[in-house]
């Protein structure tokens, strides 16, 4: 009987074509945005919402669209004009870098330098697969209690942007935004954090600038 | 819930690995994971019980070391592993 050492990460085989994607992009001059959360915490609104700004130059931003089933969420990008590619897992629960290479190798990259990645709704098995994204952004929403910081905090503690979202409902809820916040920079001390109603528009203007700055 | 994807990929380095150092018999699998892995050992030992079948890992099951040092997105590492 041998004991053999092998000490390699078992998402190595992901994470080496996440590094690629990752790098490539970045001689392309493109950046590449993981939108992470929930689902129904209002990922595609808030995209819906931010993307139909005139600010922003929507020729050079382009949209993957992550969902199990259906072409919805491409649609819904399709008619604000942004240029979009739906990936389906047909079940599984998560992007890994395998797929979204595929969907970057489908997409027309001339002139875009923001990619964003509408991810599939989890907050689990998302945050554990690196897709080559350089940012990570989690939308959360008040209805959604304000304890799921704690309960899942490898998603809170890797994201470079907390969004939360449904503020106009929060006086009908008892979630404790205070307590959201405290939370939330407890596991990720660097993380920003920013509050909004995204159907109305309302908040968005920190996203708005993190897409116009390149 | 993503135990499926995470046992597919830790047969595929021991199958490697067990080439590698010329074990026909793998009996034992030590992964390493952080504290926020969300790995859990019987969901991923259903799924090895799968697809282990007609491998050298046949006889093998896997068990999961914790360890609070391991932070950032890469959570769990295929440590060692028992064999002949």
């Amino acid at each position: 009987m041998k004991t053999i050492t092998v000490n390699r990460n078992v998402l190595s085989k992901n994470d080496e074509i996440a590094e690629k994607i990752r790098g490539e992009l970045a001689a392309k001059g493109i950046r590449m945005i993981n939108f992470l959360g929930t689902p129904g915490s209002g990922k595609t609104t808030v995209l819906e919402n931010v993307l139909a700004n005139p600010e922003l130059d929507k020729s050079r931003i382009a949209v993957i669209e992550g969902d199990l089933f259906t072409d919805l969420d491409a649609q819904r990008m399709a008619e604000i004009g942004i240029r979009t590619i739906q990936l389906n897992t047909e079940g599984a629960c998560h992007l890994e870098a395998d797929m979204v290479e595929k969907g970057l190798a489908e997409l027309d990259l001339d002139g875009i330098d923001t990619i964003i990645v509408d991810n599939i709704g989890n907050l689990v098995c998302t945050a554990a697969f690196q897709i080559g994204a350089h940012m990570r952004v989690c939308v959360a929403s008040t209805t959604e209690g304000n304890d799921k910081p704690l309960k899942y905090p490898n998603m809170f503690a890797t994201a470079d942007v907390v969004l939360l979202n449904k503020m106009d409902l929060a006086p009908y809820t008892n979630f404790d935004v205070d307590r959201f916040v405290s939370d939330v920079k407890k596991l990720n001390p660097n993380v920003e954090i920013h509050l909004c109603t995204a159907y109305k528009n309302e908040g968005l203007e920190p996203v708005v600038k993190l897409f116009a700055n390149k | 819930m993503h135990e499926g994807s995470v046992c597919r990929e830790i047969v595929d380095i021991v199958t490697e690995a067990a080439a590698l150092n010329e074990i026909s018999k793998v009996y034992e699998i030590v992964v390493l994971v952080g504290e926020y892995s969300c790995v859990n050992e019987s969901q991923l030992n259903f799924y090895f019980d799968i697809m282990k079948r007609d491998t050298c890992m046949e006889q093998a099951y896997i068990r999961l070391e914790k360890d609070y040092s391991i932070t950032g997105t890469t959570q769990m590492y295929v440590k060692t592993f028992r064999g002949e």
